[in-house]
């Protein structure tokens, strides 16, 4: 009882230290404002690919397809432009990304197509490039026009196959081919839990569980940097080798939770926490994985400039191996190495939490087992002297 | 000027202490990367469907249109090489792929899906996802997923209307006769349906091409990050001697220019390496970047030496403000995640909205992007809005510096 009320009170007073200073906790403060910020940026209306729309003819067909496309889209946002030159001119500018240009003739095509016939393309397309965004949006633009072929279609089929007569009014073929679809989303977009969402703006979102998971290690790694200059300042001397042992994991450990506090709240502030019981025990594992993976990483690097210098590596590194943005197809060993990629997978599966625990052990192990530099009392001596 | 040039020669050799190391991890990165590439490459080479995403596709029907759906979305010539259907039995299945990580999204056909589209009991498809997780592919693949949903509604739609037409006024005839003839019709024009536009491309000028942008993108990023790794430079550094120059006349903007010049020289070499070694990793796998052949390597050295000048401005301006540890590297961190996000370093800009895109267009790393985007095309990047924000973050530190002296003086 003694020894625990002990370790309480270190660690309030390791973590006591970190809280006096004004930035850090400024910091800390900013992390949920920022993400609650990308939260609602997010939810404004947005698109990946902008369109310039030009409809030059009266063309029925071609209205109404500009019509269909003129909505709002999650990927595709058009928008209408009076003439070809403007359009093309906002396409050299890059204000855009494609324009669809509907001319003359329009039915015409259209009736060419549907038979079988040489056509030169309802729509004039033009864009500065190929890639897949651009090649997406095409195929919206196809659906757009799809109802007016099948329309079309039908037409020739009752003429062709069923004997019906050629002037037969639209009116008529539109009560047998019109019929009353209902105006509900024929898409739902549901979380894994059965929860519905909202399919835009998530993407921009995704990401930040992703970098918010990278703060709790950014800290570890900086308490780091904080603990060699201790030591080097003789702070711990005092305390008996035994209890210097653990003395790294717990000041990582308190620079770690008051983080991980930030980055609760912060998912809680961009809309994206699971539940706050499954969300606190997985970040408190975590960072008991992160305390000992920056201690392993103390030890071998032995040296405040080297573990310094390494840090934006390993920012980077994590940024491309972790499920951040993008699942490049790199070997799972390496992913491994990271307490970030047991952290993002075990939200959504319990494997991973039991891996991420097997982890924290294996490299607090390994971090007990690594051996101590030596404290470095005549380091700081040296260091004073070639200070300036 | 002599004590200028003595501050700045003694800061430059503290900067000189990590240069080698400085130099090491770019290695480091360098061959990493290459690694990186090695590997990503054979893999593609052996197992072509590998780098496909993989959406799972459960049908609970085998309604004819709903089966001539999934085909057309199979074969949609947009994703062909970038999105792979996965047809699954049941939901449990997918749902178990999609928490391991195999699966990237799946769409549930519901029973009835098309049926009930005429009538007020609508079954949706449904587009699962893991909370907090949209892929941007499997964004598209929803989108494909719903344009094709539209096509499979229209086609019945014909076919029921056939049908109805033939009975009323077809006297004798069967009205599923002609049906077969009708659906080989309507699978032609869903397969030939990239004729229904003419398509001209007109080649990139003065914007860059999408993986142009996509380098850039990350070479900004890398940048932001980049300044972390000098933190040992000044949360060791001594005040106290700072306020002892400021006393003896020495002051803050003289030794804010003298301490600036000595990282800008340490980040300019980080910088240099790691770009020379990118680039030359670049050109070996081939790259996707089609304005890279073009750029002379003197404009993308000069481009580097502003980049790092503005963006290391910035970062020295940050370490000023808060010079210890945590925090300094905290801050700079989220500095690097929040510019980078909203600079479209990670997401083209063109994702935002409009607000979102006009704000980080004018941060530090929008003007940097936009200043190499520039660059790169051949269509300018000026330079005046870059030494806009270093003269402006320069300006800061010195006040900082200033504040900070004479109030540990008072």
């Amino acid at each position: 009882m003694k020894k625990l009320a002990r370790f309480a009170l270190w660690s309030w007073l390791l973590t006591k230290r970190l809280l006096k200073k004004p930035a850090f906790l400024i910091l800390l403060l900013c992390v949920p404002l920022l993400s609650g910020a990308v939260a609602l940026a997010a939810r404004q209306e947005s698109g990946t690919v902008r369109v310039a729309l030009v409809c030059a003819t009266d063309d029925p067909v071609a209205r109404r397809s500009t019509d269909r496309l003129l909505h709002p889209d999650v990927l595709v946002r058009c928008e209408a432009y009076d003439s070809e030159a403007e359009a093309r001119e906002a396409l050299e500018r890059g204000t855009v990304d494609a324009v669809w240009i509907f001319r003359d003739g329009v039915s015409e095509e259209l009736e060419n197509f549907v038979t079988g016939q040489r056509t030169r393309g309802l729509v004039l397309v033009v864009e500065r490039e190929d890639n897949v965004f651009l090649r997406l949006a095409r195929e919206q633009l196809a659906a757009a026009i799809y109802p007016e072929a099948s329309f079309a279609l039908f037409r020739d089929h009752l003429i062709k196959a069923l004997g019906a007569p050629e002037d037969l009014p639209r009116e008529t073929l539109e009560k047998y081919y019109s019929v009353d679809v209902t105006d509900s989303p024929i898409i739902v977009f549901t979380n894994a839990d059965g929860s519905e969402r909202q399919s835009s703006g998530d993407l921009l979102i995704t990401p930040v569980r992703g970098l918010l998971s990278l703060l709790p290690v950014l800290a570890g790694l900086a308490s780091c940097l904080y603990y060699y200059r201790e030591e080097e300042n003789g702070v711990y001397l005092r305390l008996s080798a035994g209890k210097r042992r653990a003395l790294p994991l717990l000041n990582h450990m308190s620079a770690l939770l008051p983080v991980a506090a930030a980055v609760l709240a912060a998912l809680y502030a961009a809309g994206i926490a699971t539940g706050f019981e499954r969300e606190l025990g997985l970040l408190l594992l975590y960072c008991l994985a992160v305390a000992a993976f920056c201690e392993v990483l103390r030890k071998l690097c032995r040296d405040e400039s080297r573990l310094g210098v390494l840090i934006p590596v390993l920012m980077a590194a994590m940024l491309a191996l972790c499920p951040i943005f993008a699942q490049l197809e790199l070997p799972e060993a390496l992913r491994r190495l990271f307490p970030p990629y047991y952290y993002l997978k075990g939200i959504y599966a319990g494997r991973f939490v039991w891996q991420l625990a097997l982890y924290a052990a294996a490299a607090a192990a390994l971090a007990m087992l690594l051996p101590e530099r030596e404290t470095m009392l005549p380091a700081r001596a040296k260091r004073e002297k070639k200070n300036i | 000027m002599k004590r200028f040039g003595t501050y700045l020669l003694l800061q430059g050799k503290r900067a000189l202490r990590l240069l080698p190391r400085t130099l090491a991890v770019t290695l480091l990165l360098t061959l990493s990367a290459a690694l990186i590439l090695a590997v990503v490459s054979a893999r593609r080479a052996s197992d072509v469907s590998r780098r496909k995403t993989l959406v799972g596709v459960i049908a609970m029907d085998d309604n004819p249109y709903i089966m001539m759906g999934i085909h057309a979305m199979e074969t949609f010539d947009a994703m062909r090489d970038e999105i792979s259907f996965l047809m699954m039995e049941e939901e449990p299945e997918a749902l178990q792929k999609l928490r391991a990580g195999e699966i990237a999204a799946y769409v549930v056909v519901p029973e009835g899906f098309v049926d009930m589209m005429y009538t007020d009991d609508v079954h949706p498809l449904r587009f699962v996802t893991l909370a907090g997780v949209t892929r941007l592919d499997s964004l598209l693949a929803a989108e494909l997923a719903e344009a094709v949903a539209k096509l499979m509604i229209e086609t019945q739609n014909a076919q029921y209307g056939a049908i109805h037409y033939a009975m009323d006024h077809v006297q004798g005839s069967d009205p599923y006769e002609a049906d077969d003839v009708l659906i080989d019709r309507y699978f032609a024009i869903v397969f030939d349906r990239d004729k229904l536009f003419r398509l001209e491309t007109v080649g990139l000028s003065g914007e860059l091409s999408f993986g142009g942008y996509y380098l850039c993108g990350v070479s900004v990023a890398f940048l932001l990050l980049w300044g972390i790794g000098a933190c040992p430079l000044f949360t060791r550094r001594s005040e106290e001697v700072g306020t002892l120059l400021s006393a003896r006349g020495f002051g803050a903007v003289r030794q804010v220019a003298g301490e600036f010049g000595a990282f800008y020289f340490l980040m300019l070499c980080g910088a240099l390496c790691a770009g020379a070694a990118g680039l030359f990793l670049l050109r070996r796998a081939g790259t996707a970047v089609p304005e890279l052949p073009y750029v002379p390597a003197g404009a993308l050295i000069r481009a580097l030496a502003f980049l790092v000048l503005t963006l290391g401005s910035m970062q020295f301006f940050l370490y000023e403000l808060v010079p210890e540890n945590p925090g300094g590297i905290l801050l700079q961190f989220l500095n690097a995640a929040v510019q980078s996000f909203a600079a479209g370093c990670f997401y083209p800009s063109s994702f935002f909205p409009d607000g979102l895109r006009r704000f980080g267009e004018h941060l530090p790393a929008g003007t940097a992007l936009r200043y190499l985007g520039g660059v790169m095309s051949w269509s300018g990047g000026g330079v005046a809005g870059m030494l806009g924000w270093t003269a402006l973050f320069l300006t800061l530190s010195a006040a900082v510096r200033r504040y900070r002296q004479t109030g540990r003086g008072a």
